[in-house]
């Protein structure tokens, strides 16, 4: 029987193992990342109108717990439902998982998923449009620093030759690496075992002050088909998620964001006031943006945007773009894309580093 | 397992919700006015050098193989921007030809290459399949805050606020017009990478990072012109990944020695004497990983999987073909399955290397593919994780580092069925490399 | 790196110190002449095909008897199964075995003498050769309508009309005896042509330390060799006789030569203030640099002539090494980097690795796809462009020709390679700028 002394002993050498291993895996620039490995994972589109793949990877050598959070983003007469379902994985050195969503995953040698379940995952009910959360804790459930995990999700479903929604896209996890001893920038400190993930450039990374997106002009046609296939079209939809989540007190992050706009003769524009209430999922030709993305707004066929927060105390936020390509035969593909962080904090660009937090669920 | 349930409107806990609504946009103060910057290659951020590792070009106009109505033409479509809102660049930019020709190319008085292929199965009998390593660079002025966009069939005769292509938002200034031209791929069919590095006006690298991209791969199904109807069913893919960016280092001055290299992370051993860093960039990562379904998975979505792999040394000598073209990278993979068990295999990257994952440990080609490792029938799962890693050999001046992206197709029945859609994707990093790298760029004239 | 503005400085400053080199020092200034005699020659450019052929003439231009050692260079590609003559590996498939070779680069060489009587010019076909038959001055008593020079003597080569002009040794009608000028023995041809004015007897170049051949004319180092080539054909439909003239490249002497077997060309001075020739007697330099920077100024491949207004331009480059080495029979590889300026001052460049001789047409420099090259008018957008060259690893010399062809129906490129003859064409020499630090080498056997 493990006496309270000996789990705190026990708690305290992970924790110490962890940051040897945050050490030894982290530089000096701990940051949100789409590439390294990180405590923190989100994915912004996770939908089952389709279905959705999701990987997650423990890169480390060491066993991880891992506590998840699905967040159905779905409206109810205009407004998020904000319905979160958790559940928590246990990862092994180095395994990869996966699961579905509209499936999930069962804790069953027997069944046709083969490998070490990793834990029992729910399913997401039928016409979920939401994000998911990961966050690497300790076997007690405070979070972690250790940095172990990455991930995709696949979004799409492909079933024969000539089907109409034949789609595919995949899009890697946003991560928010834990700062650890004298990272972020220097001012870094180990995570703390409270409930709050401090997302300030101490505790963890800060929010990026913006993304940058490239997009092609909404309903224009696509150059890469061009006359191959003609008449084609490309549209892009664009999902956000608030940089910050509270998940104790189940309040549905908010915030406004500006997009400043260019053509490609540099013209500016701009969408201001634009709400994205838990989750955000629009194409560019949706109203909400004017006109400014569309052919006839933007005026030619390529732009780019900052996408910022609207005033002092909105938080920032976080996304992918997903890009669809039809071709006049009717046949079709998407393609997501990791936005970039905007990292400029001079004006004109003025993105700066933004404090949030995640609070995760109260530990008994 | 709890099920957290919320609901606008519940009474109890609104008062603790709103306080604590209250304290999230409290700390929505700012955490500072610095630059987020990257400790390694990064494809996030915008950078001083971008990577694009995998482009392609196969299209209806391709003088040696023309794609006919009914067959799948594939090209590139590559986005980049200014992000410096303030002030216009200069990026020098360098396609990659590492197209494969029946027999090689000729190094008599006149270049003649044999056909393209990928295997040596393409080409006559007595002819293999030879990567070549050819380079062809452009140099182009984006205006404050620019984003461009060209095929890579195509490129771009005239950039957008050009002199001689003004737009009603365009600089009045000459200084600050867009200039240059972009070059089409140097052949069609086309396989290899564009690399871009933002330079100054004397085409010296600068210590600045405004430059980020994305590419976006696009196939298609060739349809006959009006009145002849149309081929259905048709297909169409796209599968996009951003470009790979190295930030450099704002603080290092660069020696404006064109005979010096871009060091990545710091310079390799083996350098020549006399040799310094032009300009300091992040150094490549140290480790790739890449998660992937094996080959032959058929998983929730639909359809069967595989997934082409692309590797590019992070070290080039743009400016030696023949050093290049000769540069090998030996890739260490370590391959885990869900059941935590591991495998490995090796494979090396000459310059340039695109394969299935299921053709680095058996021959190229659906042969033996079935008892590959990175097989779902040898792995026993669904998901794997592939660790690659470049093997530090004998120091000559450049590094071993890696570069990737990976592409997953998704087959209608089997893996000899058609490709129904695509999907390309970044590849996670861990650590950096120690030892450097550098790309020597060409030594203009 | 080289911007306009600084080649504009540069330009300025570069004719300011050769002019003031040219007045104090007879060895500051360097690089190759077309324009002057010269100790080494270099004809870039001999072809021979059906119904082409290249006519080499070399002038004595002084008033003693000098010989010339000649290497011709046989750059055919060659098929690796049958050893014939190629273009493509398509030309190498062997019926009877079904098996198609590569088609590789190949590098032959073959040398001769060439004796020159005072003041004499001497011409052969390249198809041809020159044997016993067609030595304008067989020498001995029956000299025919040929000088007199002393044979022996301390005035051995030197004109005399009596005995007493040549002490110690005597006065016979100058000889072109010991001359015989191989055909180059294939046909397809496609090469260059060294010749270096030596000793007849040795075959070396003379030992000498001063080029002041009035105070001392027997330590003198010489320069007395003049070439040209024409390049001539005839046929076609219209019987078309269509004639290309460049004058063969040369490399005039610094004042000193050992000799020896090995020629130094150029050299990295030991210190700012020093020349070459301050070099030990080992590493010194025996003749001028070969230049940095080969200056190309053409019209771009398809660009229609601004002349005729109907038939479209298309050029053909052809670059050697200047360091050879016929010896150990090394295959010299430099890769020459161009850097393209069309008239929108845009620039874009590209490399290629010059394998003993390039002798292509511009567009196909870059690419196997003209329409897609950096030299393509279509890409250039602009009827001229120049092109700066320069060789990393060696020095290159080069001389360019202009062909105007029929417009050939798009997709097709112009008439010019379909056939043999074009309606007219003309060879020039490149203009050169800047001197090569690092040092060049012909080594003879």
């Amino acid at each position: 029987m493990s006496t309270v002394k000996g789990l705190r002993a026990g708690r305290i050498a992970l924790v110490l193992i962890g940051m040897t291993l945050t050490a030894a895996t982290v530089g000096a620039e701990e940051r949100f990342t789409t590439e390294r490995p990180s405590t923190v994972l989100l994915f912004p589109k996770v939908v089952n109108t389709s279905d959705t793949i999701i990987q997650i990877t423990n890169t480390t050598n060491l066993l991880v717990n891992v506590h998840c959070f699905y967040v159905n983003g779905q409206d109810v007469g205009g407004a998020p439902i904000w319905q979160i379902t958790d559940f928590d994985l246990v990862l092994t050195r180095q395994q990869p998982t996966h699961w579905s969503v509209r499936n999930g995953r069962g804790v069953n040698p027997n069944d046709s998923e083969t490998g070490l379940d990793p834990g029992l995952v729910p399913p997401v009910v039928p016409g979920f449009t939401g994000f998911l959360a990961c966050v690497e804790v300790m076997p007690s459930g405070e979070p972690s620093g250790a940095n172990s995990l990455k991930g995709e999700a696949t979004i799409g479903e492909v079933t024969t030759l000539g089907a109409p929604g034949n789609h595919v896209s995949k899009y890697n996890a946003i991560g928010i690496q834990a700062c650890g001893q004298g990272g972020c920038g220097g001012g870094g400190q180990p995570v703390n075992d409270d409930n709050i993930l401090e997302l300030n450039n101490v505790e963890f990374a800060a929010c990026p002050g913006g993304l940058l997106l490239n997009f092609a002009a909404e309903n224009s046609e696509d150059v890469a088909i061009g006359p191959t296939n003609p008449p084609s079209v490309v549209s892009t939809n664009l999902t956000l998620i608030p940089c910050g989540l509270d998940l104790e007190n189940l309040v549905p992050a908010s915030t406004l964001q500006t997009i400043n706009l260019r053509n490609e003769f540099e013209s500016p524009g701009s969408v201001s006031q634009v709400p994205v209430d838990c989750w955000f999922s629009r194409d560019l030709g949706d109203p909400l943006f004017g006109n400014e993305m569309t052919i006839g707004g933007l005026q030619t066929f390529f732009g780019s945007g900052i996408i910022r927060p609207a005033a002092p105390g909105q938080v920032p936020v976080l996304g992918v773009a997903n890009v669809l390509h039809m071709a006049g035969d009717g046949s079709s593909d998407t393609a997501a894309t990791n936005l970039h962080f905007c990292n400029e904090p001079l004006a004109p660009s003025g993105c700066n580093q933004v404090n949030s937090e995640i609070r995760l669920p109260s530990l008994p | 397992m709890v099920t957290l349930n919320a609901t606008w409107g519940a009474g109890r806990g609104s008062v603790l919700r709103l306080l604590a609504a209250v304290a999230l946009l409290g700390w929505a103060a700012n955490a500072g006015a610095q630059p987020i910057t990257a400790d390694s290659a990064s494809s996030d951020l915008p950078a001083g050098y971008i990577v694009f590792p995998k482009i392609v070009v196969h299209t209806t106009g391709s003088p040696t193989a023309p794609v006919l109505p009914g067959g799948i033409a594939t090209d590139t479509l590559i986005q980049l921007t200014n992000t410096n809102e303030a002030a216009p660049i200069n990026v020098d930019c360098w396609w990659v030809n590492a197209n494969s020709h029946c027999g090689g190319c000729t190094t008599g008085p006149i270049r003649t290459c044999g056909s393209i292929c990928t295997t040596t199965l393409d080409c006559p009998l007595g002819l293999s399949c030879v990567q070549g390593w050819v380079t062809d660079d452009f140099q182009i002025r984006l205006t404050p805050g620019q984003p461009i966009a060209f095929t890579a069939s195509s490129g771009l005769n005239r950039l957008p606020c050009d002199p001689g292509a003004q737009g009603p938002g365009c600089p009045g200034s000459p200084a600050d017009q867009a200039m240059g031209t972009i070059r089409s791929a140097p052949e069609d069919p086309f396989m290899g990478e564009l690399k871009c590095v933002e330079v100054d006006d004397d085409d010296d690298p600068v210590p600045a990072n405004h430059i980020k991209g994305e590419a976006t791969i696009v196939s298609t199904t060739v349809q006959p012109a009006p009145p002849v109807p149309p081929i259905l069913p048709g297909t169409t893919t796209a599968a996009a990944y951003n470009g790979i960016g190295f930030q450099a280092d704002q603080t290092f001055t660069p020696t404006q020695d064109p005979t010096d290299p871009l060091c990545l992370g710091s310079l390799p051993p083996g350098a020549a004497a006399g040799v310094a860093c032009n300009q300091l960039y992040a150094p490549c990562p140290g480790v790739l990983i890449l998660n992937h379904f094996f080959d032959g998975a058929a998983t929730e979505i639909g359809g069967v999987v595989d997934t082409e792999l692309v590797l590019a040394p992070c070290s080039e000598d743009l400016g030696n073909i023949t050093r290049s073209g000769n540069f090998q990278v030996l890739a260490q993979l370590l391959i885990y399955n869900e059941f935590e068990q591991r495998f490995s295999s090796s494979s090396r990257v000459t310059c340039y290397r695109s394969t299935r994952l299921s053709d680095i440990d058996t021959g190229p080609g659906p042969t033996g593919d079935a008892f590959s490792i990175f097989s779902v029938g040898v792995q026993g799962t669904i998901a794997g994780q592939t660790r690659i890693r470049g093997v530090q050999g004998a120091p000559n001046g450049l590094g071993y580092g890696l570069l990737g992206v990976a592409c997953e197709n998704y087959h209608a029945g089997s893996l000899a069925g058609p490709i129904l859609s695509r999907t390309a994707f970044n590849l996670h990093q861990d650590g950096f490399r120690q030892e450097g790298d550098a790309v020597y760029l060409e030594v203009l004239p | 790196m080289l911007t306009m503005k600084k080649l504009t400085l540069m330009g300025a400053a570069g004719a300011l110190w050769g002019l003031s080199a040219l007045l104090l020092s007879p060895m500051a200034h360097g690089a190759t002449y077309s324009d002057t005699g010269a100790a080494v020659l270099v004809w870039p450019k001999v072809v021979v095909a059906t119904q082409r052929d290249t006519v080499i003439t070399i002038t004595n231009s002084a008033r003693s008897q000098t010989a010339a050692h000649c290497f011709y260079v046989n750059a055919n590609s060659r098929c690796s199964n049958s050893l014939e003559a190629c273009s493509t590996s398509s030309d190498c498939f062997d019926v009877a075995s079904g098996i198609t070779g590569n088609c590789v680069g190949g590098w032959i060489e073959v040398n001769f003498d060439v004796i020159l009587t005072p003041e004499q010019p001497v011409a052969w076909s390249a198809a041809s050769g020159l044997g016993n038959s067609g030595l304008s001055c067989p020498g001995g008593l029956f000299g025919g309508s040929c000088a007199k020079v002393c044979s022996g003597g301390s005035s051995s080569g030197f004109p005399c009309s009596l005995p007493s002009d040549c002490p110690g040794g005597t006065c016979q009608f100058a000889s072109n005896a010991g001359t015989r000028v191989p055909a180059v023995g294939e046909n397809p041809f496609v090469g260059e042509l060294k010749c270096i004015e030596s000793d007849p007897i040795t075959r070396l170049p003379k030992a000498c330390t001063t080029l002041d051949c009035n105070a001392d004319p027997a330590n003198c180092c010489r320069a007395d060799l003049e070439g040209t080539a024409i390049i001539t054909t005839v046929g076609g439909p219209s019987s078309i006789v269509d004639t290309e003239r460049y004058n063969a490249v040369g490399l005039r002497p610094t004042g000193f030569n050992n000799g020896d077997r090995l020629l130094t060309i150029g050299g990295t001075p030991p210190s700012p203030t020093t020349t070459c020739l301050d070099l030990p007697p080992e590493t010194r330099c025996e003749y001028q640099p070969c230049s940095d920077v080969l200056v190309f100024n053409h019209l771009f491949d398809g660009a229609v002539d601004p002349i005729s207004g109907t038939f479209v331009a298309e050029s053909e480059l052809s670059l050697v090494p200047c360091t050879q080495d016929f010896l150990t029979q090394r295959i010299p590889q430099v890769t020459a980097q161009f850097l393209v300026y069309n008239e929108f001052e845009q620039r874009l460049s590209t490399s290629r690795l010059v394998s003993c001789v390039l002798d292509t047409p511009i567009s196909l420099i870059d690419t196997v796809q003209p329409n897609r090259s950096i030299f393509s008018a279509a890409l250039q957008g602009t009827v001229a462009g120049q092109t700066r060259i320069t060789g990393v690893g060696g020095g290159l010399i080069g001389a360019a020709t202009l062909n105007l062809c029929a417009p050939g129906v798009p997709p097709a490129a112009p008439v010019c390679r379909s056939t043999v003859v074009a309606p007219g064409g003309a060879a020039y020499n490149l203009n050169q700028f800047a001197d090569r630090e690092a040092a060049d080498f012909i080594r003879i056997p």
